[in-house]
Order: C-alpha cells, then structure tokens, then sequence
C-alpha cells in the first residue's frame, strides 16, 4: 500500500471512530481496529512498514503474540487499570493516545527495526501485523 | 620578524626569552599575545608559508585499531597549521564536561568551565567569530526563523555552535607576527629533540634540523610545544637523552588517551509536519550560528553517557553524501580535500536537479561524541624514521563500549522527546538496534580531532600537564593546545584549544617575570 492511500484509509478510520458506536458483530474487529495502526506513526510509515514492525516486535516478545494478549495489554490505562472491551471507540483512541505520550515521558520505550518507538504503539504495530 | 632557518649559518644559537614550537591555532594566537612585550620569543615553524610536500611528509604514520585517516593527511605542516583546512565549526564545552563523572574513566579537568570563560571570550575574536553568545534567544533576535525543534529543554536541549569564515590563521596573522619586533619566526626550523639538564628538570635547548641539512640550537627561559596532539606527544617521547621513557613521561601516560570526535551517521529524524528546521540546518559559508540537539546533563548522569550533539542535515542530501572516512583517504592533504569538495559538489548537483526532494519531513541524524579517556588509545613511536631521522609516530585508535552505549542512548533519548512532543518519530540505524553489539559499522569515522595525549590533571599519575599545562617535573616546559585536554567534550577542539592557550600565556607572563 502506498503511504498516500494508508493515510487516507487511517485518516477514515478516525473519522469512523468518531462516530456513535453501534452494536456490531464483528466488534473484536472494530476494536482491533480502534487499537491499531498506531494513528501518528502511519502518518509516517507505510502499512508494510507497520506490520514488519509490528512482526519484529513480536519475535522479541513472543509472549505477545496473541490477538487478545495485546488487546489486554492495550486496554491498560497508565494507572494499571483495565479499561472495558466495550467502551467507545472514540475513549480507546483517546486512551491510547495518553498511553503515547505518558510511554516516552517516561521512558517506556522500545526500539524496534530501528524506530524509537512507545511500548504501546510497538504493540498497536503487532495487533495490526497479526490482522 | 622572520627568518628561513634554511639559509641560516649551521650550527646557529638562536637565543629568547620564550621559544613557542609550532605556529598552527594555538602557536600563532600565543605569538599573537607577546607582541609588544618586552620579551624575545622564538617562534619555531616546520614548513614554510606554503605547502612543502617533504616537509609534510614528516606527520606521516602508521595507524592500528579502529580504522583512521592517514596520519600525513589529517594535520597540515605550514605556518598557520590545520588551520589551512579547517571547516570553522565552533562550540565551546559544556560545564559538565570539566566535572569528575564516574561513569567516564578520568574524567574532571583540574580546571572549570568558569575558569575558561574569559579566555572563550577573547579566543571568539581570534577565530572571528561573533559575539561571546552560544545562547539561542541571542541568535534568534538576529533571525527570528530560528524556532526550536522541541518546546521543552529538559532532556534535549539547543546547543549553538558559530562558524568562523573560517579563519586562516597563515594567511590571517601572517603579516602581524612578521612585523612584530619581538617576535622572531623561524620557518623550516624542525623541533627533532630536546634537551634537559642532567636530571630531566629543566629544557635547556631543543634542536633544529631541516632538509637542507641546516642545524641550529635554540635557546630560552621557557618552551611551549604546540606541535598538535600527536606531534606533542612524539617529540617528548623521542627526547629520551635524559630520561629514558621520554620527557615528562615518567608514569608512562604521554601518548596515552589520545582522543578523537566520533562523528557518525545515527539515523533519521521524521516529522508528521513540514519543517525546514532552519535552526538546525547548515548551509556552509553562509550560516554564522546553528544548534545540534544535545542532551542534558541531567540525562547523561542518569544514564551514565558520554556528552553529545544530533546535527541535523535533510535526508534526500544526506543520502547522497559518502562517509568521511571513505572520502579522505589520500595521504596528501591536498588530494583528500580535494575529494571531499569534489564530494560536496556532487551533493549539491544532486540536490539541484531534485529541488522538492528536500521536503522537511525528514532528516538524517549525525551524532558527534566525546571518546572516553583510554590509555589503549595511544600514540607511540615507530622503529621507522621520517627523513630528519626521528622515530615516527604511530597511532593505535580505539574505542570503548562506553562510545556505542552513549550513541544509542543520545538518539534514543531523542527519540523519546521527539515522540512525547508529538513532532515525529527517530529511526536509529541498524548497527545501534542491538545494545549488546559493540561492534562498530565500516562508516565509523572521527572528526580529525586530536585530543588528550599530554592530558592535564591535578595528579601526575594521572596527566602529564597540571592545571597551567607545565609538564610535570620539568620547570619551564609547557603544552600548548587540545593535547593538554582531560577529556574531549562534544564540540570540536579548536575554540576550547585557542581559549586554553591564551590561559597559558597570561600564566607565562606571570612566571616570566621571576625568570629574568
């Protein structure tokens, strides 16, 4: 995919994140897709970027590479608490948004394929690698 | 006044109050000071006015460990020394970079930043440079263009550099020191030894030699070598008349702990907006000040580092750009020059035919380092001599992991700030992606900075030179120039080398006075 069409496909999903959340059947997949690609790095890199990203990540954290391991991990806020798979997507995005800023402030990052990057946007690049 | 020691009588005495050996940055800005004091220096000058491929030939040597520049070529053996090569860049070091750091073997200068500060401010004007002002607010009233990278300083801050045009000092001073009464220039008058009293306390003469087979006794109350780091180094070591390891060499440490600049490609900068970053961006000849991103002290004690700057440079110019190491390569600084503006040119066609290439989205990241203090890092004599029959210097390079930890951490820390800020994101490249590899890359390459082989301390087990550069041991030797530094700091060595020396003079002119 090229870098113009990815951002136009992540700059939709946001839009789509904004809108009121509907019951869904797919939800694992919506939720998925609340939580990755990592919104500011997509307006970096390219999709395949991303998912070899999110693919080296999991080799050093195989632990990790589970669907609904990393969701968990996602669905922490910075206090440690567990926020609930069914809470709109507009405060997933937003939470994990915080969890960016509040990894580099504190130094919870991660270098992977050379990218200094969050623990949680490193995370976000493995659930969309294993989409 | 100036004199060719070539047609001068063999055998000559020549006779002063002060003998200064060696007339690049620091040898001609310590002349510079004596002018018009009632005391006779010698100024001693290996070359000529112009380049003397024989006499160049001289500074060649072998060099072992890490790959390095051959010797021959990275210093220039004329009056006005390297500084009829020299890019002009200057920073003065930071205040933490004279303070003991545990984490940094040696290190603490016996001296602080504030001790230098004075002499910062008069060195600006040798170098012709601006203001004694390395802060951004003062350069940003001249450009108000110039807006930081990051709004928060805590971690990665502006560290301003200023360029001077650069400052030519053969062709700049020329004319000054020739016409000053007191101060006599002798070209083609090559130091090839020293000579103590009995028990190595004293200089009571150096000799000089050229190719001309000319040879001549030189005389004074005082000696100030300021030859360059390695020339330093070699011409104590090849003393060894009265002391058998080589004057003032009594712990075994002149030589050791050269330092050079690590100047190595670390990544890429990537913006989510445009930004030209013109705060950062060098464009040569024009630019009279820029800011590196540098790390705060706070950081490098947390994190146990070494103090380094981030250069920016736009990624589509930068890729096109060789590494240094790969690009001067001759052994005649004339050539390896050559190649490095050929280099240049071909940079700019490129980026001539691709103007929108540089879209201020992305950068490529140069980091700029201290080298820890090593003794394995040294400079020693080899069993070859160079045509005037001294042992030549020989240079074994190398690095520590203490070098490669500190690169990764700086980009990495930047990385972490770029990130918070929301401004972009830092790729490193791929030899800094392991922290356990201390292997270094082939691109790996110094900033032809020769540092720290007579290092100053306030224990001579620890340096050869004390706070006053005056050899330990000896009573009116002294070293003038970055052979003299503790410990290397960020920016390049010519600012802090010309500030140091003028410290020195200032110290002469006190301890003169009870000579005579």
């Amino acid at each position: 995919m090229k870098r113009k069409t990815f951002i136009y496909l992540s700059v939709a999903g946001t839009v789509a994140m904004g809108l009121p959340s509907v019951y869904c059947r797919n939800r694992n997949g919506q939720l998925n897709k609340a939580l990755s690609p990592p919104v500011f790095l997509s307006h970096i890199c390219d999709a395949n970027t991303i998912r070899e990203i999110g693919r080296a990540y999991l080799d050093y954290i195989p632990v990790e590479s589970k669907e609904d391991k990393l969701v968990e991990l996602l669905l922490i806020d910075e206090t440690g608490k567990s926020i609930s798979r069914s809470s709109d997507l507009s405060t997933i995005n937003s939470l994990e948004n915080q969890k960016i800023k509040h990894d580099f402030d504190t130094e919870k990052t991660i270098v992977v394929k050379g990218w200094v990057l969050s623990i949680t946007e490193a995370r976000q690049c493995a659930l969309f690698s294993l989409a | 006044m100036y004199k060719d020691a070539r047609k001068s009588v063999n055998g000559t005495l020549i006779e002063g109050d002060i003998c200064i050996v060696g007339a690049g940055a620091a040898g001609i800005s310590m002349a510079l000071e004596w002018i018009n004091t009632p005391y006779k220096v010698i100024l001693l000058e290996g070359g000529g006015f112009e380049y003397d491929e024989k006499v160049q030939e001289l500074f060649d040597g072998k060099t072992t460990g890490q790959r390095y520049y051959p010797l021959k070529s990275s210093r220039l053996h004329y009056f006005g020394g390297t500084t009829g090569h020299w890019a002009g860049f200057c920073s003065t070091f930071d205040h933490i970079d004279f303070n003991k750091r545990d984490w940094v073997p040696l290190s603490g200068w016996p001296i602080s930043r504030n001790d230098l500060d004075p002499f910062y401010a008069r060195a600006q004007k040798n170098l012709e440079l601006g203001p004694y002002d390395y802060s951004v607010k003062y350069w940003q009233k001249t450009d108000p263009s110039l807006t930081p990278l990051l709004s928060d300083d805590k971690v990665v801050w502006n560290k301003m550099w200023q360029f001077s045009p650069p400052t030519r000092f053969g062709d700049k001073y020329r004319d000054n020191i020739i016409k000053a009464k007191n101060i006599h220039l002798y070209n083609y008058a090559n130091v090839t030894d020293i000579t103590a009293n009995e028990n190595a306390s004293e200089i009571k003469e150096v000799t000089v030699k050229n190719h001309e087979g000319r040879e001549h006794k030189v005389r004074a109350k005082i000696f100030v070598l300021a030859c360059c780091s390695i020339q330093n180094a070699r011409l104590l070591l090849v003393s060894n008349k009265q002391a058998a390891k080589g004057l003032g060499n009594d712990n075994d440490l002149v030589g050791r702990h050269f330092m050079e600049h690590l100047e190595i490609n670390s990544g890429e900068l990537w913006l989510e907006k445009p930004n030209p970053l013109k705060l950062y961006v060098l464009n040569y000849g024009v630019t009279r000040a820029r800011a590196e991103l540098a790390i705060s002290e706070e950081k490098q004690i947390e994190h146990k580092i070494l103090n380094g700057t981030v250069s920016l440079t736009p990624l589509a110019m930068a890729k096109n750009m060789k590494p240094m190491i790969d690009i001067w390569t001759n052994n005649d600084p004339r050539k390896s020059l050559g190649n490095l503006l050929e280099s240049f040119e071909k940079v700019g066609k490129e980026a001539a035919k691709n103007p929108h290439a540089d879209n201020g989205i992305s950068f490529q990241l140069m980091t700029r380092i201290e080298q820890a203090p090593n003794p394995s890092s040294r400079v020693t004599l080899d069993t070859e001599k160079d045509s005037l029959g001294v042992p030549r210097a020989m240079l074994h390079w190398e690095l520590t992991q203490l070098e490669k930890r500190s690169i990764r951490k700086i980009n990495e820390l930047l990385g972490q700030q770029v990130g918070s800020e929301g401004v972009g994101r830092v790729k490193m490249f791929d030899y800094l992606q392991d922290e356990k590899d201390s292997s270094w890359p082939s691109f790996t390459g110094g900033g032809w900075h020769h540092m720290g082989t007579t290092r100053m301390s306030d224990n001579p087990k620890e340096g050869v030179v004390d706070a006053n550069c005056k050899v330990y041991g000896i009573s009116n030797l002294y070293m003038a120039g970055s052979s003299c530094f503790t410990t290397a700091g960020a920016p390049n060595p010519t600012l802090t080398l010309t500030a140091l020396t003028l410290r020195l003079s200032d110290h002469l002119k006190q301890q003169i006075k009870s000579k005579i």
